[in-house]
């Protein structure tokens, strides 16, 4: 298992770390005294963990349990990240409420929704961003309805790519809170996006008092994992206490069926495959074992497989590309969002979605790295 | 103040947000950027207002449980309950919105000692929020945790 600092899978402190914020107390008091044994708190701890320490202060008071640590500075930081939290769902509800009054209907994702259905307490889930869907025949409406309430697009010339090719656009507020504003919930074959996916079944939310959505807990699942199992430069193991808080929570039930069409139709079924397994074999997840058998029995594109490899190797938010890294990246990308089958027809789409890339922005230097 | 401004209050959402974690009540007021930290006995006096309103309730029961100390007791309530109004993290409510307190053996016990520690029913404010939230809570803080700073060698 790759485990270096940017994998998706943690390294051996992290996954310690894990099983403190995730596991009953047999194993979690004991995975927290290794844990402190091995990490020098001053110097080791990378943002990944740092990210999973209020939960793992929550899941360690839940025992009654306390030492220097916890009572002071795991206390402490839980309660920043309570205070940060409490102040971007303050700002979420106004951009939610702007989106309201135009009309268009809204669902948060990620972190905020996980907080108010799965979490259900503001601090141990830290997030610096608010993440908000709104249907993709509105995306253009919605991106000037923000606009004209004065956020700031980042990124602007990405703006016409990312709404032909991407799934969503960065703006900031005056206090520099991003805001991602996204109208597909993932990037994978858009081409076989339909209109109701993920809308048909979301459950009603309030999120500080303004009314908005959450998509099924099924698909919050799916959508943690394809989101998270790729590499990235800021660790992205997260996912795994995201999912392991879905597939655990008591009065959650998982649809299995719809994970597996869904990880289908959106051509990310090894993502998910790797993922709940490495969940089951270290965290204890319960997978039925009929899901376990579909998911051996499958047999992956090779554009699925040139997509997860990619996600392995490459991953997002690469600060610096060798030039056959940026041709892969290019490839890999194009095969990401493509819903085009046979080997042929894949190819012919290629070219077509280079000319157009070329066409549109051949003044920009980084025309082939476009991330979003 | 009259005593009748007092005599129902709640918390005055949805600006104001709080909870109570290992006998410490944080509190964070979204229109004003402030936050608070109330540390026991202040928890328990919160914990009742939240669930009942009832200022004077509370403030009858506190002072009988302690009879040999009634006014002092009394006079660190009433202040108390008017540094929650004038930080506006409370507002104040007709009774037709409140419940009336009970008291009952537990609170009657944590009344009585309570009064040993009137120095300590008090509300820590913090207005710097956005200097706070720079503090790295692993490296800038003290042993207390964020948001206490590190004190200079």
């Amino acid at each position: 298992m790759d485990a270096s600092a940017e994998s998706p899978f943690p390294n051996s402190s992290q996954e310690l770390l894990l099983k403190v914020a995730l596991m009953g107390k047999d194993i979690a008091l004991p995975a927290w005294r290794e844990w402190r044994k091995s990490v020098d708190f001053e110097l080791d701890v990378d943002h990944g963990s740092f990210r999973l320490l209020p939960l793992a202060y929550h899941n360690l008071n839940s025992f009654g349990y306390s030492d220097d640590l916890v009572a002071g500075r795991l206390k402490g930081i839980y309660r920043q990240s309570w205070i940060k939290n409490q102040q971007l769902f303050y700002k979420t509800a106004k951009v939610l409420n702007l989106l309201k009054d135009a009309g268009i209907k809204t669902a948060v994702l990620k972190g905020i929704a996980l907080t108010e259905l799965v979490y259900k307490n503001y601090g141990i889930r830290p997030m610096s961003d608010m993440d908000i869907l709104v249907p993709f025949p509105e995306a253009r409406y919605a991106v000037d309805v923000l606009n004209r309430a004065g956020f700031e697009i980042q990124m602007e010339h990405l703006l016409e790519h990312n709404l032909e090719f991407g799934r969503s656009i960065a703006f900031t507020d005056k206090q520099d809170t991003e805001i991602d504003l996204h109208w597909y919930a993932f990037v994978n074959s858009l081409g076989n996006a339909q209109k109701n996916d993920f809308w048909d079944d979301v459950i009603p939310i309030e999120v500080s008092g303004v009314q908005t959505h959450s998509l099924t807990h099924t698909d919050n699942l799916l959508h943690a994992i394809v989101h998270g199992i790729r590499k990235n430069p800021e660790p992205p193991i997260r996912w795994i206490a995201d999912s392991m808080m879905i597939i655990n929570s008591d009065d959650i039930q998982v649809d299995w069926q719809r994970l597996l069409t869904y990880a289908s139709k959106f051509r990310v079924f090894l993502q998910v495959k790797r993922a709940l397994l490495y969940m089951r074999d270290h965290f204890e997840a319960e997978i039925p074992s009929d899901v376990i058998k579909q998911m051996e029995a499958y047999k992956p594109s090779y554009v699925e497989r040139v997509v997860f490899n990619y996600g392995e190797k490459i991953g997002d938010n690469v600060k610096e590309f060798t030039l056959s890294e940026r041709l892969y990246s290019f490839y890999a990308r194009y095969l990401a969002r493509t819903n085009r089958e046979g080997l042929f027809s894949i190819h012919v789409g290629l070219m077509a979605y280079a000319a157009k890339r070329v066409k549109s922005r051949f003044t920009q230097d980084n025309y082939l790295t476009s991330s979003t | 103040m009259a005593k009748k401004e007092l005599e129902y209050l709640k918390v005055s959402e949805p600006n104001v947000v709080h909870e109570t974690i290992e006998g410490e009540t944080i509190l964070l007021n979204l229109g004003t950027g402030n936050y608070y930290s109330i540390e026991w006995p202040g928890t328990a006096i919160w914990d009742l207002l939240v669930e009942t309103g009832d200022t004077e309730g509370i403030r009858n029961a506190f002072v009988e449980a302690n009879i040999d100390k009634q006014s002092e007791v009394d006079e660190a309530y009433t202040k108390f309950i008017e540094k929650l109004i004038e930080e506006e993290l409370v507002v104040t409510i007709g009774n037709g919105d409140a419940s009336t307190f009970t008291i009952d053996e537990n609170s009657e016990k944590e009344f009585s000692k309570a009064a040993s520690k009137l120095d300590k029913l008090t509300i820590n404010k913090y207005s710097d929020m956005q200097d706070m939230l720079l503090l790295d809570p692993i490296h800038d803080v003290d042993d207390k945790g964020w948001p206490e700073p590190k004190k200079d060698d």
